[in-house]
């Protein structure tokens, strides 16, 4: 689902001592079928953004259109409901989300919610837990019974088994070791590539996990958009990111390192292992034909 | 003596099974020791064994000169021997920041004028001056932290022990910690054991050991440890990209130092390469 | 709704009724509620809304965001009042709709609880406001040490309070996230019966709950760890300090008890 943000502008306890301002002024246009990822220090409003693309927070001023449905300061809580089935959320630390005796019935709950029926729900269910790393054998256990890694994957699948269009990850993976990271980051890019309409927003503080997956980046800084750009061209530009604080993916950084070393240009534009290992190759191959 | 002395650790919660299976190292004064391992390998129970939090089901534990056993000597140990935790939001007991640096000081009995002056040297140590009368929940995570390192260094301690106190931080708040983690090992001389899965910042320690299902796989420095390799895949740990990307360029016959840990280490020797 | 609630919360300030003593503070609402609770005289009454007014306007805590906060607790009032003057069967009848009888008692009745109530919430909600709750636990702690001869255990009791007031904020935010997620997920808190509404309230109870009981766990291992071991030989952090002016605010109330006592006599 396409997400278009107009002069959208948020404050937090409006008319109080504590009244603060989240977002000031946001405009910008997220296409579907794209992985997005919003960037931005601590208190940048970026997860307040994330959350007016289903309605969870409504804008003070201004307008969010994401595919058919526009949020408005007017519009009611009813009127999202439906939203909410296409547009899921991953939220920090999901699994403090789980309450019901067995982790398919927490599974079952959003599709329940949204009118499936039970036998329905326990299909979507099933197939969610499946996809997540939950083997069938687990699905009649208390989700308080689970290690913290499964908690996590069945909180997850609890979102997807809502069959969303659009995924919305709000540091999905924080608090995880690496592999449970890597595991996880890789489940929703497999959920994202099996249909072309999907369309995933990302915000994290881990610019390796972003420029690896996300093509299209916002970067947001005390409430206002700073810059939308392309993951390949942000995450090779090393002025730019040091403009905005971000630091270099570390594939990238390296490359660059050996490029300032060496003064050989190199392709920079490499974000995984693989992607760097073929560029190392290529350097000192090349420093071969050269001698 | 050695500040932490372990010896023939054993331990388990149930009857079954063991959590941690005969541990032996000793941490020397002053020096900073990572203990590495994927979640679930006993790192963290390893932890509270050594303030006394667990009791061993055997073997002994010997922190500051005290025994964890020693119920009369537990509470001297516990000031001698501070202990971060996981959770930011879950350590921090008082209303205000002054207040929180102040507890530890409380539980001592230190009197009234000296604790003013170690709450305030403390805070401005851990630089957090002008966050005195700030409520807990409007700090970030790393703050938080570090208003529990201040409730700690106030009590002078000789040993600090980081339970995983970085996982849950923003890359802000964790440089935030580990660089108060290196004021107070290289320029206090205090102890550091720092428990983690982030072997970046255990690259950064005197030692690392590393732990795998209950047992420690290796005890040796960061260098000659990334210099093995196999120990960290059997643990599961990540290599450090440096390290990784070596291993790779070997395994493709591109001959390179075997104990490269470095980024710039990497571009050396590849910089050298013939 | 419940995000505009104030009473708890504390708005920094530098009025005179930010500088008292907590205690004075205390002692000075104590007595107030116990007067106007004693007092039927309306000499009395208006002069303890007058001192009402002025304590607010004293303190300058912005009036719009003050109304915000309790207009919802002034439900309360307005059900007290509602509820005496249809049980109250004395005095006149000034309205009878056969169903029910409304009697000028239960006006007279129902006016007085409900400002007596209106009063006591302003008052409390200003002593929140303007008073850190650190000084407020503290205030508290040292007004009950006479009770710890009686085996009350007053230090547990301010512990308790103090990791309370430490807490709320947390536990609204968390409670806030588990709505926010389970709304996500398609649930509904503001719609169908009330027993649906009851109901839509497990998904947030339970997940609460949990939570809550693993931060206690590790706060109890926080504490331990940090050498808590009871009050016994601890020393103390914050001094409070008696001023002129508290004794000067507690002896003014002290009068006006005097002054209402009569009243009440004559």
């Amino acid at each position: 689902m396409r997400v278009e943000v107009e002069n959208v502008s948020f404050t937090y306890m409006k008319d109080t001592p504590f009244e603060t301002t989240a977002l000031r002024n946001v405009s910008l246009t997220l296409e579907a079928g794209v992985y997005h990822a919003i960037v931005g220090h601590t208190g940048s409003g970026k997860s307040t953004l994330m959350q007016l693309f289903n309605g969870l927070e409504k804008p003070t001023s201004g307008k969010v259109s994401v595919g058919e449905w526009e949020i408005t300061p007017e519009t009611k809580q009813r009127d999202l409901h439906e939203l909410r089935r296409h547009a899921g959320v991953v939220f920090q630390f999901p699994e403090s989300q789980l309450f019901e005796e067995t982790i398919l019935k927490d599974v079952m709950f959003g599709p329940l919610n949204h009118g499936k029926t039970k036998a329905e729900a326990e299909t979507v269910a099933r197939e969610a837990l499946l996809r997540t790393g939950m083997p069938a054998e687990l699905h009649d256990r208390s989700p308080f019974e689970l290690s913290g890694g499964q908690m996590r994957r069945t909180a997850i699948a609890g979102v997807l088994a809502m069959e969303p269009q659009l995924l919305l990850l709000d540091e999905p993976t924080a608090g995880l070791d690496p592999e449970g990271q890597q595991e996880i980051m890789q489940l929703f890019y497999d959920w994202y590539r099996e249909k072309e309409a999907r369309t995933i927003v990302l915000i994290s503080h881990d610019m390796n996990q972003v420029a690896r997956f996300a093509e299209n980046v916002v970067i947001m800084e005390q409430g206002e958009k700073q810059l939308a750009e392309k993951a390949s061209a942000l995450f090779t530009d090393e002025s730019l990111l040091k403009k905005y604080q971000l630091a270099m993916p570390e594939h990238a950084r390296l490359l660059k390192r050996l490029e300032d070393a060496s003064g050989k240009p190199l392709d920079l534009n490499a974000f995984s292992d693989e992607a760097a290992l073929e560029r190392l190759l290529r350097f000192l191959r090349e420093g071969d034909a050269d001698a | 003596m050695d500040p932490i002395i372990v010896e023939d650790l054993s331990f388990s919660y149930t009857a079954e099974q063991l959590v941690l299976q005969d541990i032996n190292f000793r941490v020397k004064q002053g020096e900073w020791v990572a203990i590495a391992g994927h979640n679930g390998s006993g790192k963290s129970t390893l932890a509270k064994c050594l303030n006394g939090l667990l009791m061993p089901k055997s073997g002994e534990v010997i922190t500051c000169g005290r025994n964890t056993k020693d119920k009369e000597t537990i509470m001297d140990l516990r000031r001698r021997a501070g202990m971060v935790f996981q959770q930011p939001d879950n350590q921090l007991v008082a209303p205000t920041v002054a207040d929180d640096v102040a507890f530890g000081l409380e539980n001592a009995g230190i009197p009234f004028k000296e604790m003013q002056e170690r709450v305030k040297e403390s805070i401005h140590r851990m630089k957090l001056d002008g966050l005195e009368d700030r409520e807990p929940h409007r700090l970030s995570g790393g703050q938080k932290q570090r208003v529990a390192l201040a409730g700690i260094t106030a009590l002078r301690p000789e040993v600090i022990i980081l339970d995983e106190a970085t996982s849950m931080l923003d890359p802000v708040g964790r440089q935030e910690v580990q660089e108060m983690m290196r004021t107070l090992c290289r320029e206090e001389g205090i102890t550091i054991v720092s428990i983690t899965h982030d072997v970046e910042e255990a690259s950064e320690a005197d030692r690392m050991l590393v732990m795998h299902e209950g047992r420690l796989l290796a005890d040796d420095t960061p260098r000659e440890i990334f210099r093995q390799q196999e120990v960290l895949v059997q643990a599961k740990l990540t290599l450090p990209l440096p390290v990784k990307l070596s291993r790779m360029l070997r395994e493709e016959g591109i001959r390179l130092p075997q104990d490269i840990m470095s980024e710039q280490e990497l571009v050396d020797a590849l910089c050298e390469w013939k | 709704m419940l995000k505009n609630v104030i009473i708890g919360q504390y708005v920094p300030g530098r009025s005179f009724v930010h500088s008292l003593d907590p205690r004075s503070k205390l002692i000075t609402i104590f007595l107030f509620m116990i007067f106007i609770f004693i007092s039927r005289d309306p000499f009395v009454l208006s002069s303890a809304v007058l001192l009402t007014a002025a304590a607010f306007l004293t303190a300058g805590i912005p009036f719009k965001f003050f109304w915000k906060g309790i207009r919802i607790i002034l439900i309360i009032v307005v059900l007290t009042f509602t509820l005496h003057l249809f049980m109250t069967q004395e005095g006149m009848v000034l309205l009878d709709l056969g169903w029910i009888t409304i009697y000028s008692g239960g006006l007279i009745e129902g006016g007085l609880i409900a400002l007596r109530l209106f009063l006591l919430i302003i008052l409390a909600t200003m002593l929140t406001l303007t008073t850190t709750p650190v000084d407020l636990t503290d205030g508290m702690e040292r007004l009950m040490k006479p009770l710890k001869r009686v085996k009350v255990p007053t230090h547990e009791l301010a512990l308790m309070m103090s990791i309370a007031l430490r807490f709320i904020p947390t536990l609204l935010e968390e409670t806030q996230k588990i709505v926010k997620a389970q709304t996500a997920r398609g649930a509904s808190f503001s719609q169908g019966s009330l027993w649906k509404r009851v109901n839509a309230l497990i998904p947030v109870l339970i997940p609460l709950f949990v939570s809550s009981f693993k931060r206690a766990e590790d706060l109890a291992i926080a504490m331990e760890a940090r050498g808590y071991a009871g009050g016994e030989g601890r020393t103390k952090f914050r001094q409070l300090s008696w001023r002129t002016r508290d004794t000067m605010i507690v002896s003014f109330l002290l009068l006006f008890g005097v002054f209402s006592i009569i009243t009440r006599i004559s």
